[in-house]
């Protein structure tokens, strides 16, 4: 009340006068405030998930984008292109792959990285942040950016592990996060990002995995953040510089402890990566390609990313016979999710149309195996339902 | 100030507070619920809007 009286006294005393100049100035900044204002609201709708997805649904121009699945793509029977019956037929698909991408070598199961600095986040940012660096690049690298899991609870440390693929005529580096849980579940993650970000942008999924115990081996795609630097498309000799990194890793994780189970996840091309590399490996129990692979016929035009159509692997095995390859031996499973209103790829529900054929097939042999359409957001990510899915079937026994 | 234009500031003022909480509460950067970009223009967008708002009322009171 005194405030109010003082105010008023204010006012009576000191009017401030109000000539045409300032009425025409108000209504200026009125319209600007309300502009500014509209801006807000607008951006609020256009960005938040709920109503971006409403939005995005009304804007498809191509029904067959979100809402309905493209006649064509019924006309293919999905048994046709799965060539695995028995657990025969699954050991030579494996061991045709292998020969493909590794030259019949196998995977390198002895390789480890050729440096490891361990606890590097223990470091001052001067000692493992050279400010060579330019600011760009900063948030991309561990090094300068390992302060983003200082206050993660459990973690007890972060090693980055440097792993080196030799060619002729140059090698190329990647560098892998390891993060190490203080009281671990006995649980393994491979994290693989996939095109246009790295695996730092997971950083609250990652501390959210080794809050729980999980530990977490993040990789980066070639070419982005930690495994910069990396060469053109030639064959098989590129795919081995993607999968080589995630082998080396692996044999580094279980040289250093026991671990009962290890899932990979992977986001785009990450989740491509995932898929080929747990056809391949079967020390990955679980996968979870999230949004980053769907058989050749089902693919739109985004969607084909050369590396993904080298015609030996493909002859080699189709990807749904990677599907079921990814499901056995026996108690190994994959569950793909894709996101349904995603604006980049991989959208609609088409990983529908092939999973009961695969299910029956991975069934058969002992595995199981999933298609999960994720419907609360319009983005290329995983959304916390995603992730909340996958934490509950990578904690099935 | 109209009832109409307090309301207005009300929802400026508490609009970036409901942004930037859906932003962090649901994870940041590319997996939340609000992008870090649609943080940006919602939050610039009612700032402005606030600052339009108390020059006006300065100059016109």
């Amino acid at each position: 009340m005194r405030f109010r009286v003082m105010k008023r006294e204010r006012k009576e005393k000191d009017p401030v006068p109000v000539d045409g100049k300032a009425k025409l100035l108000g209504r200026v900044l009125s319209a600007l405030a309300l502009f500014s204002g509209l801006v807000g609201i607008i951006s609020f709708v256009y960005y938040w998930d709920p109503t971006r997805t409403a939005i995005k649904r009304l804007q498809a121009s191509d029904p067959y984008l979100y809402e309905q699945i493209d006649p064509k793509y019924l006309k293919v029977d999905p048994a046709s292109l799965i060539r695995i019956s028995s657990p025969t037929d699954m050991a030579a698909t494996r061991d045709a792959l292998l020969g493909v991408i590794w030259n019949h070598g196998g995977l390198p199961l002895k390789h480890l990285p050729i440096v490891v600095r361990k606890n590097i986040q223990a470091l001052s940012i001067e000692e493992r942040c050279p400010v060579s660096i330019s600011p760009q690049h900063r948030s991309l690298l561990l090094e300068c950016s390992a302060d983003l899991f200082s206050d993660g609870a459990n973690l007890a440390g972060i090693d980055q592990l440097v792993v080196e693929f030799q060619r002729t005529d140059q090698s190329y580096r990647s560098n892998v996060s390891f993060f190490r849980p203080a009281k671990p579940n006995g649980r393994l993650i491979l994290y693989h990002h996939g095109y246009a970000g790295t695996h730092l942008d997971q950083w609250r999924h990652i501390l959210r995995w080794v809050e729980r115990g999980y530990a977490v081996l993040g990789f980066d795609y070639m070419g982005y953040g930690g495994a910069g630097g990396g060469f053109h498309y030639n064959g098989a000799e590129y795919l081995r510089a993607v999968f080589y990194p995630v082998s080396v890793a692996l044999n580094y994780a279980l040289s250093q402890k026991k671990y009962d189970d290890v899932a990979m996840i992977g986001l785009s091309a990450g989740g491509w990566v995932t898929a080929v590399y747990a056809a391949l490996d079967p020390r990955v129990k679980k996968s979870y390609p999230v949004s980053g692979v769907l058989p050749v016929y089902l693919r739109r035009k985004k969607e084909r990313a050369e590396p993904q159509f080298f015609a030996p692997m493909l002859e080699a095995a189709t990807y749904l016979d990677m599907f079921v390859l990814a499901t056995s031996p026996e108690g190994r499973r994959q569950v793909q999710f894709f996101n349904r209103f995603d604006r980049c790829c991989f959208n609609n529900r088409r990983g529908k149309l092939y999973e009961e054929e695969v299910a029956t097939v991975a069934h058969s042999l002992g595995g199981a195996f999933q298609v999960v359409i994720d419907e609360t957001h319009a983005r290329h990510k995983i959304s916390r339902w995603t992730f909340e899915e996958i934490l509950k079937d990578m904690e099935l026994p | 100030m109209s009832v109409i234009w307090r309301l207005f500031a009300v929802l400026m003022a508490g609009l970036p507070l409901i942004a930037a909480w859906i932003w962090w509460a649901d994870g940041a950067w590319e997996n939340g619920a609000l992008s870090t970009q649609g943080l940006v223009w919602v939050v610039g967008g009612c700032v402005c809007s606030l600052a339009c708002l108390a020059v006006k009322r300065m100059i016109t009171p």
